[in-house]
């Protein structure tokens, strides 16, 4: 039954989307509305049952003292710092929850993923290398994707680099991109279905 | 010596990225930008043709990681409708969004002289992701009956006579994830609303495919684009100020690329150069 019941749910769910897609008669539109309301309260469930995970996880780090343990201390410290501020004296400006958001959190998620500028860098100069024909091309084609992005690329080539640029991204580039879209969008096809039929159970928890 | 400069320390890449990064800033260059990218160029012109008083749907799916990117040109974006006179609506996917939508919408509503509820709303953030875009489509009002301030959306001015997507001029998503995939698919090609696309440059690849279709009505495509826009609309600003960091780690990176391959390829040779041979043992036929 546990198994059942789930798959069901599923088919159900499943069957009712597709022909509701293709048949847009009132009656179906309105349970359609009510299952999108059901779906944004699972989605609050969902931060909760996050939450929980959360909670879960960096307690026993910190009971256990396992390595690092003194980050999930931060992770929840901050977590409350958040939640009383929030809660204490609104989210509106000029608040200190609005004040911690601009000069702490900002900054700090900021600097993390600019970080990636470095290790770009540092990678492009180490492994970034003419081996091959096809290497060569990449290579060539990223230095002028790299030129032609910016002011000084249409300055010096009278706007030509710009131009190749645009060349590049819209025909070699969303050829491949289409590729894998398509491919994508088979696999997507296919999985619902196996889903829908019940073929494919892993997210049930079974193999 | 090239091999010394293969194995270049790693850190002095990263002191010299900072240098040159900071730089541009403390000389004051400028790099104002001299081209302006067709796609750029069509969501400012499909906003412009925007009759006034257009409801439109502006979704800030950022969270602060790509703020110096995506910010500036969420900035010239708002600029540009409300000074079409259109009535913007904002709101967010991402949970820490709700604080820059409203930073965006405060301060450019506060440049233009436009008023929350009036010219302007912030919906907030609503959790669902796929079915928070489908239920736009059938009912605004439903999905989002309180705005980010829980004031009731019902007698908003801005949200007047707006049901549902039917009745929104334009969508744009300002996002550096997979995001604007989803409005494409769902709200694009169920419910047939116009869609913009603004985005980091990284990201900005996924989305050619949909400009070359027409299922997307312009892209902007990173902070070049961003100043692209901000010259576009005549206001100078944060994209403009961050051009002459990022020309400048541009061409940092094209000069890394061809010394690391002049040294690798050099050290290669240097490796392969055939050395003296030593002369052959006697072997003992010879007389």
């Amino acid at each position: 039954m546990r198994m059942q019941a789930p798959l069901a749910i599923g088919f159900l769910a499943g069957m009712f989307f597709l022909v509701q897609f293709f048949v847009p008669h009132q009656r179906l539109k309105e349970v359609y509305d009510v299952l999108l309301d059901w779906a944004t309260i699972i989605g609050i469930f969902a931060m909760v049952l996050g939450l929980g995970s959360l909670f879960r996880t960096h307690i026993d780090r910190i009971r256990q003292r396992r390595k690092s343990w003194g980050y999930s201390f931060i992770t929840l410290g901050s977590f409350f710092l958040m939640l009383i501020l929030g809660l204490g004296w609104g989210t509106e400006k000029g608040s200190p929850f609005q004040w911690m958001f601009t000069w702490v959190q900002v900054p700090l998620d900021s600097t993390v993923f600019s970080l990636l500028a470095f290790f770009m860098a540092s990678a492009a100069y180490r492994s970034f290398r003419a081996r091959s024909v096809e290497a060569t091309i990449l290579l060539v084609a990223a230095i002028i994707v790299i030129i032609g992005r910016i002011p000084l690329g249409g300055e010096l080539s009278h706007g030509y680099l710009p131009r190749i640029t645009e060349w590049i991204m819209i025909y070699p580039t969303v050829g491949a991109k289409r590729a894998i879209l398509f491919g994508v969008a088979l696999g997507v096809i296919a999985t619902s279905l196996r889903i829908i039929l019940g073929i494919e159970r892993s997210h049930l928890g079974g193999d | 010596m090239w091999d010394k400069l293969l194995h270049i320390d790693r850190r002095l890449i990263y002191a010299l990225l900072f240098a040159v990064v900071l730089a541009p800033f403390l000389l004051q260059w400028k790099q104002p930008p001299q081209y302006i990218n067709p796609w750029t160029q069509s969501l400012y012109d499909y906003i412009e043709k925007l009759p006034p008083g257009t409801p439109v749907l502006v979704s800030f799916d950022f969270d602060p990681a790509v703020k110096p990117e995506l910010y500036p040109m969420a900035m010239a974006i708002t600029r540009h409708l409300h000074r079409r006179n259109a009535r913007v609506i904002g709101m967010t996917m991402l949970p820490s969004g709700v604080l820059m939508v409203d930073d965006v919408l405060n301060q450019t509503g506060e440049e233009a002289g436009k008023r929350r509820g009036e010219d302007w709303v912030n919906l907030g953030y609503k959790t669902g992701g796929l079915a928070v875009i489908l239920g736009l489509g059938e009912n605004l009002k439903r999905v989002f009956p309180t705005d980010a301030h829980l004031a009731s959306t019902a007698p908003l001015p801005v949200l007047r006579g707006v049901r549902n997507y039917q009745d929104i001029g334009l969508l744009i998503t300002i996002s550096g994830t997979g995001m604007p995939g989803a409005w494409i698919a769902f709200a694009h090609q169920r419910y047939k609303v116009p869609v913009a696309v603004g985005t980091t440059s990284v990201q900005a690849t996924d989305y050619y495919v949909y400009l070359r279709t027409g299922q997307i009505v312009g892209m902007l495509n990173g902070i070049a684009a961003a100043a692209e826009y901000e010259k576009l609309i005549g206001v100078p600003d944060q994209a403009m100020l961050g051009m002459p960091g990022v020309t400048a780690c541009h061409l940092l990176m094209v000069l890394l690329v061809i010394v690391g391959n002049v040294a690798y390829f050099a050290s290669r040779r240097h490796r392969e150069e055939p050395t003296a041979e030593p002369p052959e043992p006697p072997t003992g036929e010879e007389v």
